[in-house]
């Protein structure tokens, strides 16, 4: 008799571990369900702050509205991007509903291939028994504010539609910004008067027939990027720079200094009405000219003094106005 | 005693749980419950990792019929909603094909491979768990997980050749070695000219004298997209010197008998235009009228039978598949099952 309740109490503990592992089961193991958070986690191993409930990369409100002071844009990125050895990153050729505006926030990922009727069916039942909405409907549910969704309809506009207007404006309401369709969007008149900008492809009049979702925050490929949940999207008339998360503070910081140069350089270019030439204040020997060095560093000191913030000094490894003079250094020592 | 049992037998079931919770959506590929819950209509035989195992003599069938088993055949059943079958997809051209053609088909069960433009952050997580198994770079330790009979197709990035080469013949004869099959590549192969003497069938988009480049490997035997087709793990591919389908395991028997039936109608039909040297209307034969005269449907049903007994089917089966298979306006002009309802669209 004991050792049955033995057997008994071991098994109900079993079945109960059993149960929680079950539901530990990376929930992505449902196609139109999210990657776990262990998942997302593992695969992006170099972000060390906070993160979302599901896993996702957390930067921060604050960096995020530096990046989206409205002068950041893709080129500002790119360096600390490629240096950081991502090579790809950017992609071009939407259309936008608002190319003055910004599209800045946390990337949402869906994906979404052509339909095959028996894994279509699976795919909506375990949705319906969850009481959820149709597809592309109930990714939207998922979204939270600060998201910017990424529907990836593998660049196919006919019958690869997102949104029309009413849900446009329920993702705008739901995340604060706009989003981005590898496909089609429709009823653009009907959005575009919002003030979000929606990157698409082309407008298509439909829907997404014959078409599922397959994963939820799984990594996509958008043109020859891969981008992956948690990802800080920047978009600008240009296109859209999709960030590592650990790469955005060196980003931002790389822009607030970079850009004001640029404006120095560009007023100094207009001043001297042509009489400096190209290559004394941009490439491989520009500030050479001492003076020019010195009154562009006091340029951009000025301006971060005015702004109350940390005055930035040109080293080695944070140069800007061109590189520091070098120490002449003792030819290397013959072994 | 009995507790060690009750112990053991649930230890077993609590590590096999957890070994399946490993199984990611790409580096480790689907699980073996994933794979059978995303192909509910197999119902037959499945490898131990999930995926359908089409029976060997479909596929030696599909081989042996390779003259008359090709993408036209394979349409019908794949995309006829009359049949409720109603795929959309399934079938890819725009290849580079190498020594593909009429007496050569590549004809076996497909495992796929994700590639995806590399992130260095993934990419040292997926290299360093493969280093700690023992395991090779990632283009070929995906080949050491072939099997005899499959044929790997190959996603690198979404059809990229420049920097998306999957194999050169070292390991192209690899994997033909392996496997006894060709396979796809909807990205790039390099030393084509050390590939094509061995004979098997190859698909690519193209030849680049580079490796893959940045690419990462992001996943094994998960649903694919090559082009505008949802690649399972478990189709069977029929390729021909036009292109390649993918068709879905349990619409294979569909597609030997109906390729069979109307290989012959086709025949007799060919016969019949140039017999009659231009007096027969194209609509006469074929299409939405079909056979306009019922004399000629019987004529090419009655060579359809003859042939079909030749190979040993005997009429009365070729009849029954007439009946229940044929989609109308080809064949011998039979009418088939009437069309369903159209699908509801979400």
């Amino acid at each position: 008799m004991k050792r049955f309740r033995i057997v008994l109490v071991t098994l109900q503990f079993l079945a109960l571990a059993i149960v929680t592992l079950l539901l530990a089961v990376p929930s992505w193991a449902q196609m139109d369900g999210l990657s776990s958070r262990e998942q997302i986690i593992k695969w992006t191993p170099l972000w060390k702050g906070e993160r979302l409930p599901d896993g996702r990369p957390k930067v921060s409100d604050d960096l995020i509205k530096r990046l989206c002071n409205g002068t950041t844009s893709e080129e500002a990125s790119w360096g600390p991007i490629r240096q950081a050895g991502y090579l790809h990153q950017w992609e071009g050729g939407f259309m936008t509903t608002h190319p003055e505006m910004r599209l800045c926030g946390r990337a949402f990922t869906v994906r979404w291939f052509p339909g095959r009727p028996e894994m279509m069916k699976v795919i909506n039942d375990d949705a319906e028994a969850k009481g959820q909405s149709q597809m592309n409907v109930r990714t939207m549910d998922m979204l939270q504010q600060g998201d910017v969704a990424i529907a990836d309809f593998y660049n196919n506009i006919i019958d690869g539609v997102y949104t029309g207007d009413n849900l446009a404006v329920s993702i705008w309401a739901r995340t604060g910004n706009g989003y981005v369709v590898n496909g089609g969007i429709r009823d653009v008149e009907g959005t575009a008067p919002y003030p979000f900008p929606v990157y698409f492809r082309a407008p298509w009049p439909g829907t997404f027939p014959g078409k599922m979702v397959v994963c939820v925050n799984c990594p996509v490929q958008i043109g020859e990027v891969t981008v992956m949940p948690g990802d800080v999207v920047l978009g600008d008339r240009e296109g859209l720079t999709f960030i590592p998360p650990h790469l955005v503070e060196a980003v931002v910081k790389h822009h607030e200094i970079t850009s004001l140069v640029d404006d120095w350089r560009k007023a100094k270019y207009i001043e001297a009405k042509g009489s400096i030439k190209p290559s004394e204040l941009y490439g491989s020997i520009a500030f050479q000219n001492p003076a020019y060095r010195k009154e562009c560093i006091a340029y951009v000191q000025k301006k971060f003094t005015e702004k109350g913030q940390k005055v930035p000094v040109p080293t080695q490894d944070n140069a800007f106005c061109g590189e520091p003079p070098r120490q002449s250094q003792p030819p290397a020592k013959k072994p | 005693m009995r507790l060690r049992i009750v112990l053991v037998t649930v230890q077993f079931f609590a590590f096999s749980i957890l070994a399946s919770a490993q199984w990611g959506f790409f580096t480790d590929g689907f699980s073996r419950d994933q794979l059978i819950k995303y192909t509910p209509n197999w119902t037959g035989e499945r490898f131990p990792d999930g995926r359908p195992k089409v029976p060997q003599e479909w596929i030696d069938r599909l081989k042996k019929d390779n003259e008359v088993t090709s993408e036209e055949a394979a349409w019908g059943p794949i995309r006829v909603t009359s049949l409720g079958n109603d795929y959309q997809h399934q079938w890819v051209g725009g290849w580079l094909p190498i020594n593909t053609g009429f007496k050569n088909r590549l004809i076996g069960r497909v495992f796929t491979v994700q590639f995806m433009p590399g992130r260095p952050e993934m990419a040292t997580v997926t290299e360093a768990e493969a280093k700690a198994k023992g395991l090779s770079q990632h283009n070929v330790r995906t080949m050491d997980l072939l099997q005899p009979g499959d044929v790997v197709v190959v996603d690198m990035a979404g059809g990229r050749v420049k920097d998306g080469v999957y194999v050169g013949d070292n390991l192209a004869v690899g994997i033909w070695a392996k496997t006894g099959n060709g396979f796809v590549v909807n990205g790039g192969i390099r030393d084509r000219e050390g590939i094509e003497p061995y004979g098997f069938p190859l698909y690519c988009k193209g030849v680049w004298p580079g490796v893959f480049g940045d690419l990462m490997l992001v996943g094994v035997n998960i649903p694919i997209r090559i082009d505008d087709v949802t690649v399972m793990p478990g189709d069977v591919v029929i390729g021909d010197s036009e292109g390649v389908s993918f068709v879905p395991p349990h619409l294979v028997q569909d597609v030997i008998e109906v390729a069979e039936v109307y290989h012959e109608a086709d025949r007799w039909r060919h016969m019949k235009y140039i017999q009659n040297k231009g007096t027969i209307k194209p609509s006469d034969l074929y299409g939405a009228i079909g056979m306009r005269n019922p004399e000629w449907q019987k004529e090419c049903e009655a060579y359809v039978e003859q042939q079909m007994a030749k190979k040993g089917l005997p009429p009365a089966n070729t009849r029954r598949l007439w009946k229940t298979r044929a989609y109308s306006g080809t064949g011998c002009g039979t009418q088939g099952p009437q069309p369903a309802a159209p699908a509801k669209k979400l």
